[in-house]
Order: structure tokens, then C-alpha cells, then sequence
């Protein structure tokens, strides 16, 4: 990775040193990550461990106080609108309309990606199909349940069928069975070729899910690599065991 | 800036109000409840500021004024409740722009202001108010109620950024509404000071020129019109600037 020249074209994240401080307080701490074209990536950390900060200042909400990020080679500081172009984003909470039905709502948010009348038809179509919500889109969202509100709020972020696709804790609230259907929606993503940036506190789901995952604490990026590499370097049977000793070592040095 | 964007969100501020029931009624019920209040309570005494006027006749023009600045309220609290169930963030992750975005909220904004100020006409006349001016006095009109129903958008946008909740943005509001209410549009002649007062608040503008064009037939070729057209603008520039300014600083990028 060539950090001060232009990104290479196998990796649609670029992050250097990136810093976000509220106040007094540093969210991210000298963050530097790439993540690959196509990859789908675990960003785990505990609570406050600055993931939420880092998805949105990679999504343009956020400006970083130091450093820098590059979303398939538009610098998110400079080339904002070019960037969001690209990536759609499923937030932690439930964002839709609720005086809106869930068709409105996805054709809302496609024209706000400047999506083509028919394209977008056919797309929420495809969507509200293949999720089996047909009937539900007819509905006002009001009344929907929280896991059909959680689904559309997956299939908002997927309207422009964005090359890049940010969800952040996207099942959380849902029951066993919804949970099992959306990890096989989020893998089919990867196999559209879809670059996916997840972050989660089910560390099983990442485990499942993640081609690489990249753990941070404090703002800092303290593991990355593939599920796998992790679990062998960490001597561990499997995520979660990495991911509390890493953490909890933290814990401990801090105390 | 992309037409589709924006209609998309003008349409989506549309559905809110006939969709919802307490914006249906700050839309709907708030001008025509308004009037009859002042028809019950003033249409029998006479005006000393118009002869042969009653006092409620003298109040329309001020009362169409009083119930497009209810904008403010609304566009506070909507954006605040927008931002508590993270749509707003949701909108600014999108590759809309934060002028798409408001524009989208100044043109709503407008539309809604001028049908509110209408509707007080509307329920004048079926009351026995008599309005000169003709129809190119009811467009000049318009154009004083749509320039302050953008204004009103503007101060919405001040107080979003201020207020934590949309609670608090309802209270928030009234430091902006109450001046207005009082000085610029019922006690605005009761005496030199309030006068003088009533100058600085944006219906002052508007009340003046609706009572000129309403009681008089007055033109934009009166001086009175365009000089408070002019003033006008200039203040809708100047709190519009400002509304977009902070609001894209603190709450959309």
C-alpha cells in the first residue's frame, strides 16, 4: 500500500493515521487501515472503541481532526460527494420515515443517489422481492415490526446497489432465524462483488462472515487479519477467545 | 444541484404533513381556528384605524403573517425529530448536498407557509372580510407570505441547531415566534415604541404590506411595497445564510 501516493486499485478503503478527537476525548487514535476491493471486512471493538466514529467519518459525517481517508481513491475530505456516491450505509439505529411505506422509502433514497426512474423501480423491486417484503412495502412503516424495520433498514443502504456497503451492527434486535437470513444476504453481497465494512458486537458473526477482521480499542488498531490467522496467533478455538484476550489485556495494562 | 433530489424531498415534507396527524393540524387547523378566534372576539368592534373596518378586518393581513411564522415551530421540530431517529444523519450519508437538502426544506417551507397564510384568507372572506387588490394583490401577497415562510425555514434551521430535542425545539421556537407575534403583528401601532420595535421582527414587513395592499389596493408601484419587498428580502437572505450556514456546520455536512 502506497500511502502517499494514490491508492492502489485493489484497495477501495484507504485510512492513514486518522484521528478524531470530541473535546478532550480521542475517539481514533492514529487509525491506519486498507481494506480490498471486494473484501468483506469485521471491524470489531468494544463499546467506545471508536468504530461507530471511524464508519462515519468514512461516510462523510464525520470531519477527522488529523489523517486521512480515501473511499476508492476520493479523499472523503476533499471529494465527499464523489465518495458518497459509492457506498451506501446501513446505520445502528433504524432510520426510515415513518409516515412513509417501505416502497417510498426505498425510492426516496434512491433518488437521492440521482438513480434513473426505471432502474430504481426495478431495483426496489428486486430488493423487496428477494427479501420476501413485498407485501410489507405496501405498508407504512409504522407498523412494522423491529425486525422488518431493521430489514428495510439493510435494504435502503443496498437501493443504489453501492460498490461499497457500511453496516454497522446490522442485526441487532433480530431474532435467531431473521439474524441466519440476513448473514446469507450480507454473504451473497461479497459474492456480487461488493465491498462490505461490518461491524458488530456478535463476534460469531464476524467470525462467520469476514474475510479479515481488524479489532480496535481506544481508538487504536491493536489486531488484523483473517479469522483464522487471528485465532492461530492468539492460541484461541475461535474469535470471541482473541477478541477477549486482546481487549481484556488492554483492560488490564490500562488498570 | 439535482431537481430530482429535491422534489423528492419537497414530496417526501408533503406526504408528512397530510400523513400525520399533529402536522395536519398545525397545517389545517391552526390558521382556521386562529381566525374564527379573532372573528368571535373582534369582528363586532370597530377599528379607530380604518373607518368603517372592524377590528378583525384590520387584524387579517397580521393574521396571515402570524400563521406562516408557525414555520418556525414546525421546521424546528421536525428537523429535530428527523435527527433523533438518525434520518438526518441517514439523508447527509447519501450523495445529497447540504443545499439540496435545505433548498428541499425552503422550498416545502414555502409552499406550506403560503397555503397556511391563504387559508386565513380564505376563512376571512367566507367570515365577511373584503380585500382590495384584485388578483395581482393576492400574488404580491403571496410573494410577502412566501418570503417570510422561507425566513421562518431559516429561523427553523437556527433553532435545529440549537436544540437538543424536538421539545426543546417547540420551547426553543417561541423565543423567535413570541416577538413576532406581539410586535409584528397585533401590537405593532399601539404606540411609537412598539412601532419602532416591530421594525426589527420580519412580519412587520409583511403586515404592513398585506394591510397597504388588502385596505388600500395598493401595488409593487407604491413606494411603501417595494421598500418593505426590498427590506424584506434582505432579511430572508441574511437569516437563510445564516440557518443553512450553521445547520451544515453542526447537523448535515
Amino acid at each position: 500500500m502506497d500511502y502517499e501516493g494514490t491508492p492502489k486499485a485493489r484497495d477501495e478503503i484507504v485510512i492513514k493515521d486518522l484521528v478524531k478527537n470530541f473535546g478532550d476525548v480521542t475517539a481514533v487514535n492514529g487509525l491506519s487501515l486498507d481494506i480490498r476491493k471486494g473484501e468483506l471486512f469485521g471491524l470489531l471493538g468494544p463499546n467506545g472503541a471508536g468504530k461507530t466514529t471511524t464508519i462515519s467519518i468514512l461516510c462523510g459525517l464525520l470531519e477527522p481532526t488529523a489523517g486521512s481517508a480515501h473511499i476508492a481513491g476520493f479523499d472523503i475530505g476533499k471529494e465527499r460527494q464523489k465518495a458518497k456516491e459509492l457506498i451506501g450505509v446501513c446505520p445502528q439505529e433504524v432510520a426510515v420515515f415513518k409516515f412513509l411505506t417501505g416502497m417510498e422509502n426505498l425510492e426516496l433514497f434512491g433518488n437521492l443517489h440521482g438513480m434513473d426512474k426505471q432502474v430504481l423501480k426495478q431495483r426496489a423491486a428486486d430488493l423487496v422481492n428477494q427479501a420476501n417484503f413485498s407485501d410489507a412495502a405496501r405498508r407504512k412503516t409504522k407498523g412494522y415490526s423491529g425486525g422488518m424495520k431493521r430489514q428495510l433498514n439493510l435494504m435502503i443502504a443496498l437501493i443504489s446497489d453501492p460498490e461499497i456497503v457500511f453496516l454497522d451492527e446490522p442485526t441487532v434486535g433480530m431474532d435467531a432465524r431473521a439474524r441466519r437470513r440476513t448473514w446469507e444476504y450480507i454473504g451473497s453481497l461479497k459474492d456480487q462483488g461488493k465491498t462490505v465494512i461490518l461491524t458488530t458486537h456478535y463476534i460469531e458473526e464476524a467470525e462467520a462472515l469476514s474475510d479479515r477482521v481488524g479489532i480496535i480499542d481506544y481508538g487504536e488498531l491493536i489486531a488484523l487479519g483473517t479469522p483464522e490467522e487471528l485465532m492461530q496467533k492468539h492460541e484461541s478455538k475461535d474469535l470471541e477467545e482473541v477478541f477477549l484476550k486482546i481487549t481484556g489485556r488492554r483492560i488490564a495494562e490500562g488498570s | 444541484m439535482r431537481t430530482q433530489k429535491m422534489i423528492a424531498l419537497v414530496k417526501v415534507e408533503l406526504k408528512k404533513l397530510y400523513r400525520d396527524p399533529t402536522s395536519l393540524a398545525v397545517l389545517l387547523a391552526m390558521p382556521v381556528v386562529l381566525t374564527l378566534v379573532f372573528y368571535f372576539a373582534l369582528g363586532d368592534i370597530p377599528t379607530w384605524w380604518l373607518e368603517g373596518a372592524s377590528h378583525f378586518e384590520f387584524l387579517v393581513p397580521g393574521t396571515m403573517g402570524f400563521a406562516v411564522i408557525y414555520m418556525i415551530m414546525l421546521v424546528a421540530m421536525g428537523l429535530c425529530a428527523y435527527r433523533e431517529a438518525g434520518l438526518l444523519k441517514r439523508l447527509a450519508s447519501t450523495p445529497t448536498s447540504p443545499y439540496e437538502y435545505m433548498g428541499s426544506q425552503i422550498i416545502a417551507g414555502m409552499f406550506i407557509g403560503v397555503f397556511q397564510g391563504l387559508v386565513v384568507l380564505l376563512v376571512s372572506v367566507l367570515l365577511g372580510f373584503r380585500p382590495q387588490g384584485g388578483l395581482p394583490g393576492l400574488v404580491l401577497a403571496s410573494v410577502f407570505l412566501g418570503l417570510l415562510a422561507v425566513t421562518s425555514v431559516g429561523l427553523g434551521l437556527l433553532t435545529t441547531t440549537v436544540a437538543k430535542s424536538s421539545g426543546a425545539a417547540s420551547g426553543l421556537s417561541m423565543i423567535f415566534v413570541i416577538p413576532m407575534m406581539i410586535f409584528g403583528t397585533f401590537l405593532t401601532a399601539f404606540s411609537e415604541t412598539t412601532y419602532s420595535i416591530a421594525r426589527f421582527t420580519p412580519n412587520f414587513y409583511v403586515t404592513d404590506s398585506l394591510t397597504w395592499i388588502f385596505h388600500d389596493g395598493a401595488s409593487l408601484s407604491d413606494r411603501v411595497i417595494w421598500q418593505n419587498l426590498l427590506i424584506l428580502s434582505i432579511i430572508t437572505v441574511v437569516v437563510v445564510v445564516a440557518g443553512i450556514q450553521l445547520f451544515k456546520k453542526t447537523e448535515y455536512r
